[in-house]
């Protein structure tokens, strides 16, 4: 019979290391956000950040990466205040959560270590951190969702649940995919809310929480604050799709796309095949001597129209396709990883520059230069985790539920986008790989920690 | 009956009808005051420039490759040719941002973007002026005419060189 109610057992009999993660943080964020202060930015943080003095005027991107950007400015903190939170709050989470894992102190500070290690062994990691992308905010609150959970399971605690939940919500207010990361998350935490026996007030607890937080993050997305007026919503599919219609056209040679897309110039195959790349629509559209001018654009419906069609007369292409996205998006490809970083700050109103440009350009091409390399891809990350994990649940069996839901996590976030991305960017995988780094370091931590004997269910 | 509830009444009717005509609140478009009015005659549409002639019918970019930058609309159809030789007029506004004047051809297309029909620039519209501070005309408004009667229309800024624009879309 499997025993869920000892996966508690997991877990550190020491308190939360919540000074020593305090400062690990600290360190981490100084380290990352002091040559790229106040954080490189694109299009997507300049539209944010523009929006905290214009107020909310698309729901293109979620607009929780507004607020965000209007709490750090109404700090008087500017860009940079929310780059530093958003570090500080990934790798304090990441801390307090090996923390409560390590059986040790030492070994939980050597998990640190290995933690911070990946990030500069992996540099697509480190290079995303650099950027205002919200997918940075979204791993830092999914980790501390993480986190808060380990540290409510230990201490038994209502209110540190309570907030995991609320910190679960915050990540998928950023990005609406992000549920995939709690896909198997979020059952073990209704089942079993701490870990082992639990109160039925805990498990009513998770779902209020839940449901709420959930409801929000679809409001934050309807309504805009703090005027509450209901902003249109956009279909943010329309992108995906259009690759989607390039490449199956290239695979299948039927030509997909709808006169809007070339706005009536006639488009041969072997023009539609040199200009796709499945890495970024915006890389297939742009203006290449001898090919017609293409325009994204959603056709006003043609091209979701067309997308039907394509996807059910040239389902194997459309598979193939989809496998050429997402072999550049794990760093697959023999090209290297796609978009590590982005080594500028894009035009803004407010004439926002780098502190340290030099600083600044040496981070950004460390990133850049030296994610291709085979031995630093994403995919590594995506391999090692279930494999150490699978190690630490043969020696510590009652590790297998936390475990195995987190993989869950590792695995479900980028299955989605493999139908769903609308491009390659290695950002777009950050917080699965965020996680799957976690799950690496805490089965390590877990082979590392002297075997003990378990304790029984029931045992507070 | 008391005078009281029936002002009331009135006041509140009032400001409801003057709510309802408040632009919606997620729109920060500037408000052009122009009315539009759709005229018909029996007589035929006015014959086409002469330079649209070889170009009806082919695919818009493989005549216009060039891509513009401007700003504009496609604002109304204001008259309907419904004598033996049916057709459309539509007028609108157009600005090249590049040239920083209006674009001085109007090409038509139809839904699969192959000319249907073509106009002019430097028509009167001191409404886009006064609401667009970067028109610098009164005359950026246009009107170009379709032997169309139906279906989406799409209204393109075009230059003799091969630079065009997308204006808008509108309905016959």
């Amino acid at each position: 019979m499997i025993r869920v109610s000892s996966g508690r057992s997991v877990l550190s009999p020491d308190r939360p290391p919540w000074l020593l993660a305090t400062a690990y943080a600290a360190a981490a964020t100084l380290a990352i956000c002091w040559p790229v202060w106040p954080g490189f930015m694109t299009y997507d943080g300049v539209l944010a950040w523009e929006q905290t003095k214009t107020g909310v005027q698309t729901m293109t991107w979620p607009p929780m990466h507004t607020y965000l950007f209007a709490l750090s400015r109404q700090a008087g903190a500017g860009t940079g205040g929310l780059l530093a939170a958003q570090t500080f709050l990934l790798f304090f989470a990441a801390a307090l959560a090996l923390g409560l894992v390590a059986s040790r102190r030492w070994i939980a500070i050597a998990g640190m270590a290995a933690f911070a290690a990946l990030f500069v062994a992996v540099p697509a990691l480190l290079g995303v951190t650099f950027v205002h992308w919200r997918d940075v905010p979204t791993a830092s609150f999914a980790l501390l969702g993480l986190a808060l959970w380990l540290a409510a399971a230990r201490a038994r605690s209502l209110p540190l649940l309570v907030a995991a939940v609320v910190s679960i919500g915050l990540a998928i207010s950023l990005r609406y995919n992000a549920f995939a990361l709690f896909a198997l998350v979020v059952p073990l935490m209704v089942w079993s809310p701490y870990l082992g026996p639990s109160p039925a007030r805990a498990r009513i607890a998770v779902v209020v929480t839940l449901v709420a937080g959930l409801a929000l993050a679809w409001g934050s997305t309807r309504w805009r604050l703090p005027d509450l007026a209901p902003v249109p919503k956009v279909d943010n599919f329309a992108g995906t799709q259009l690759l989607d219609l390039f490449g199956v056209s290239a695979c299948s040679g039927r030509n997909y796309l709808p006169p809007a897309v070339a706005e009536g110039a006639t488009v041969t195959q072997a023009q539609i095949r040199r200009a796709y790349d499945p890495r970024h629509l915006h890389l297939t559209i742009k203006a290449q001597p001898g090919l017609p001018h293409f325009f994204e654009t959603d056709g006003d419906g043609e091209v979701k129209a067309a997308w039907r069609d394509a996807v059910a007369r040239d389902f194997p292409c459309y598979l193939a396709h989809r496998n050429a996205v997402f072999v550049e998006q794990m760093g697959l490809s023999r090209y290297g990883v796609f978009m590590t970083t982005h080594p500028a700050i894009d035009p803004t109103s407010d004439r926002i520059v780098l502190a340290r440009p030099g600083y600044a350009t040496q981070a950004a091409l460390y990133a850049m230069r030296s994610a291709d390399g085979y031995g630093r891809r994403p995919i590594l990350l995506y391999l090692a985790a279930p494999l150490l994990a699978l190690l630490a649940m043969i020696r510590r069996p009652a590790a297998w539920p936390l475990l195995t839901v987190l993989l869950g996590g590792c695995a479900a976030y980028p299955a989605l986008l493999y139908v769903a991305a609308p491009a390659a960017d290695a950002r777009y995988i950050f917080p699965s790989s965020v996680l799957c780094a976690f799950v690496m370091v805490a089965s390590a931590l877990i082979l590392a920690s002297p075997k003990r004997q378990e304790p029984a269910p029931d045992a507070g | 009956m008391p005078a009281e509830p029936i002002r009331l009444a009135a006041l509140l009717a009032l400001v409801a009808a003057l709510g309802g005509c408040d632009k919606p609140r997620f729109s920060d478009a500037p408000r052009v005051k122009q009315t539009f009015g759709v005229v018909t005659t029996k007589d035929p549409p006015p014959p086409p420039p002469a330079w649209v002639a070889p170009m009806l019918g082919k695919g818009m970019r493989d005549v216009f490759p060039l891509v513009a930058d401007c700003v504009g609309s496609a604002d109304a159809v204001d008259m309907r040719y419904e004598g033996a030789t049916p057709g459309s007029r539509v007028m609108g506004w157009a600005w090249d941002r590049e040239r920083k004047a209006p674009p001085p051809r109007i090409v038509l297309t139809d839904k699969r973007f192959r000319i249907v029909g073509a106009g002019e620039t430097g028509l009167s519209r001191p409404d886009v002026a006064a609401a667009r501070p970067e028109v610098t005309t009164p005359n950026a408004g246009w009107q170009a005419v379709t032997a169309r009667i139906e279906g989406q229309i799409y209204a393109f800024g075009a230059e003799e060189s091969g630079r065009a624009c997308k204006l808008g879309r509108i309905g016959l």
